[in-house]
This record gives C-alpha cells, structure tokens and sequence, in this order.
C-alpha cells in the first residue's frame, strides 16, 4: 500500500520534475527540495489520489514556475540549452570531424596543390586586374551591346583600354605583393568583393545579351532564309561581289529610305545577311509596316554590327552622281508588299 | 469573479500573514489559508509563493523531525519579512479602502 502510493508520488514527481527542465540543476533541485515530503502530507492528510486532488503534474509544474518567479528563467534556460547545444555541436564538428581531415593538409598531394596555389597567385593578380577593367567596361555598356571584349575599349579607344587594362594589372599585382600587411589585406578582399559583383553583373548582362541575338536570329531565321542558301550567283555586283544591302537613290542623287523592291517576277526582293561582305558580324532588322509585320525587301536595311566597336560601310551618300533627267522606269513599288505581289 | 485571478495578486500578503501568527510548513500553510476562507487557493502556487519568499530573504526555514511522517521544513517570518508584511499590508488597506468606495459594500445594494 505504501509502496503503491510512493511510487505514485515519485511518477508525480518526476513528471513534474520533467517539466522544468529549463530549470538549472541548482534551481530546480531547490523548487523540488522537499516537494516530495509536501506530497506525501498532501496525500496523507487528503486521502487521495495526487493527480485527482493537484490536478495534471504539468499543470502543477506551471503553477510552481510562475508562482516562484522562475517563469522567465525556465523560457531563457530552454533558449540558452538550445544554442549551448548547437554550439557543442559547432564545437564538436570542428575538433572531431575537422580534425579528421587535419592529416590530409600534410599529405604530399595536397601540400603540393596548397604550394601551386601559392605560386599561381601572380597569375591570379594579373587576372584580377585585367578581369576588373572589362567587366567594369561590360557594365558600363549594359544597354548597349554589353558583350565584353579581351581589351576592352576606354572612351571609344582601344589604346586607353590598353592603358586601363596595364594600370589595372599592375595596381593588382603591387596589392597582393602586400597583402601580409593589414591595410593591403583588407583593400584586397575589397577588390576581390568588388570584382565578383562585376563578374556576376557582367554574366547577367551577358545572358540578356545572348538571349537578345538569339531572339533576333530566329525571327530571321523563321521570316526569310539566310543569305547563304540562296543560290550563289543570283544577285550580285558587276565585278562578282556579294551583295549585303541595297541603297536606292533618286535621279537627283538624293537617297531614298524605305524603298520596296520586286523581281521581274513581282516577288519581294529579299536579303538577309548575318555578315557582310568583309566578314563582319551584323544584325539586319527589318522596316515594320503598320500591322506590325516586318518587311523584309525594304531598302535600305539597317544593318548594325553585331560586336561594338566593329565598323560597317555606311553605304554610298548623297555623293552619287545624279542620273540624266529622263529617269528610267522602275518596277512597281507598291506600300503593301502583299497586295503588290498580288498585282505582279 | 475568479477567486484565483484576485489571489494572484495578494497571495505573498496572506502567506506572509499566516505565517506572521505562527511558523509553518508547506502543507500546513494552504490548510490554514484554506481554513481561512481561501477555498480556491492552489496547492502549488502556494508551495511556490513559500520558496520565492524565502529565496527573496524574507523568510527563515528550519527543518522539524516528525515522528509520524518525513521530515518536514518549517518557514518563518524573519526581520525583512516583518517589514515586508507592514508595507503590504498598508498597501492592501488603502487598495481596500478605495475598491469598498467603489464598488460600495457599506453603501451598496443588499437593502436595495
């Protein structure tokens, strides 16, 4: 009987005792001191069951923190368990596993990798530099071509970029040859932070870039087909160059702009050229009509370089000699290229 | 109204005033304050209140060998506690005094 009811009282105890686990060990061994005797005279004296006359142990822990004043305790205790045992943890991965791989760093392999990094540095330096100057000129452009260049152009010139690209390098290499002191150290991981935003702006302007020429390839591709399936021979200029534009030119010498041109068949004159005559890359972007739809045997096309910096024939100006008065028919040019089509 | 939200605030008082009258141990005090009027009055708040007093340096204990039973730890009032009591206790007069003109015991309704 007496054994039932104390090993009752000890499972109310314990439950209780579990509930204040964010107690400290002191603190909580002093709530708990004589608790077990203070049930014991509870029980004794109300003739009953613990958790019929107190009422659930958790409960009762509760009711013991706050009226002890220890809730507040009890909430930061649990907190500073929690993040003393993740430090424990943090503690232990660092000396044990950590530990583990301590031999590999005298391992011959690995002292060798560790002693080549150290060499490369130089060569790390240099790139910095040079990496620094063409993606801060990349950025720069970022809405115009943004396509970087191994030396990049400086205000238009390639010699200045020579220049900025030299002072970089050079400026990159005398701040790693100090970085054992302090300032240069700090100065140097400022550099490096700089340059991984560059880079990763540089990157995002490029895939911008890249899904720019693509998009315009394919609308090239799907309208009209590329210069280089047409059968060789079929337009070209007397001395038996490539023709890569058309620029129509009234009898008095004056340049006109979007001119529609048709074959002796009526079929719309067309060429698209992803390069011109001199191999330079161009983008060729067609006059759109006013339904929106592209017109591709307006003349002259606009044709600009792919890459900055390329220069393309601006085509032949005004200089042209005028014609004699008394001007030559033309073929019929008509706005809608469909309807002159239909007529041809 | 919840005997036990009202007792929340004055139970260091009346723990403090049983014990004034005479010694006593854990069990021993919720009895007296339960004889007195305090049906409501929770066993551990009471056990609890009797260890933040006495960690407060208000109370003595004392350990008394019982002849029937385990051991049992008696608390007593000691000097701060004593002085704590008359401060409470004034407190809860003037409190007692303005709730009464509130609420109007004296003056109120039970003739009404």
């Amino acid at each position: 009987m007496i054994d039932v009811a104390t090993r009752e009282r000890d499972r109310y105890l314990t439950r209780v005792a579990a509930r204040l686990q964010g107690l400290g060990a002191s603190e909580r061994e002093e709530l708990l001191e004589d608790l077990r005797e203070h049930l014991a005279e509870v029980e004794a004296e109300a003739q009953g069951d613990l958790e019929a006359l107190l009422g659930p142990p958790d409960r009762y822990a509760d009711e013991l923190l706050a009226s002890a004043g220890l809730e507040e305790v009890d909430r930061r205790r649990l907190r500073d368990r929690l993040r003393d045992r993740l430090r424990d943890r943090l503690r232990e991965f660092v000396d044990r596993d950590l530990a583990r791989i301590e031999p590999l760093r005298h391992h011959p392999e690995v002292v060798a990798s560790l002693i080549g990094l150290r060499q490369a540095r130089p060569a790390w330096w240099v790139f910095r530099g040079w990496a620094g100057v063409v993606t801060a000129v990349a950025v720069w452009g970022i809405g115009s071509h943004g396509i970087p260049r191994v030396l990049p152009d400086v205000g238009g010139s390639r010699a200045l970029g020579l220049l900025a690209v030299a002072a970089a390098v050079l400026a990159s290499v005398w701040l790693g040859r100090r970085t054992d002191q302090r300032w240069a150290h700090r100065l140097s991981v400022a550099a490096n932070t700089v340059l991984a935003l560059l880079l990763l702006l540089t990157a995002s302007s490029l895939s911008t870039a890249a899904g720019r020429l693509a998009s315009a390839e394919w609308a090239m591709a799907e309208m009209v087909p590329r210069a280089s399936w047409w059968p060789p021979g079929s337009l070209g200029t007397a001395d038996g160059g490539v023709i890569t534009n058309l620029y129509p030119f009234d009898a008095d010498g004056q340049p006109l702009e979007r001119v529609r041109l048709y074959d002796q068949d009526g079929r719309p004159v067309q060429i698209a050229v992803d390069e011109t005559a001199e191999g330079t890359p161009v983008i060729t972007s067609f006059e759109i009509d006013a339904v929106g739809q592209p017109v591709p045997n307006a003349f002259p096309q606009r044709q600009v370089p792919r890459f900055r910096g390329d220069e393309l024939p601006s085509g032949p100006g005004p200089s042209v000699a005028p014609l004699e008065p008394g001007r030559a028919e033309g073929p019929a040019v008509g706005d809608d290229a469909e309807a002159a089509t239909a007529e041809g | 109204m919840d005997t036990a939200q009202l007792l929340r605030g004055v139970l260091d008082l009346a723990v403090l005033a049983v014990l004034e009258k005479e010694d006593g141990y854990g069990y021993d005090v919720v009895r007296r304050l339960r004889e007195a009027g305090l049906r409501d009055v929770a066993d551990a708040s009471v056990y609890g209140t009797l260890r933040r007093l006495f960690r407060g340096g208000l109370l003595n204990s004392y350990v008394v060998p019982s002849d029937e039973g385990p051991n049992r730890k008696y608390y007593g009032l000691n000097e701060a506690g004593h002085r704590q009591l008359v401060a409470s206790r004034t407190a809860w007069e003037t409190f007692a005094d303005v709730l009464d003109g509130l609420v109007g015991r004296h003056t109120g309704g039970a003739a009404a």
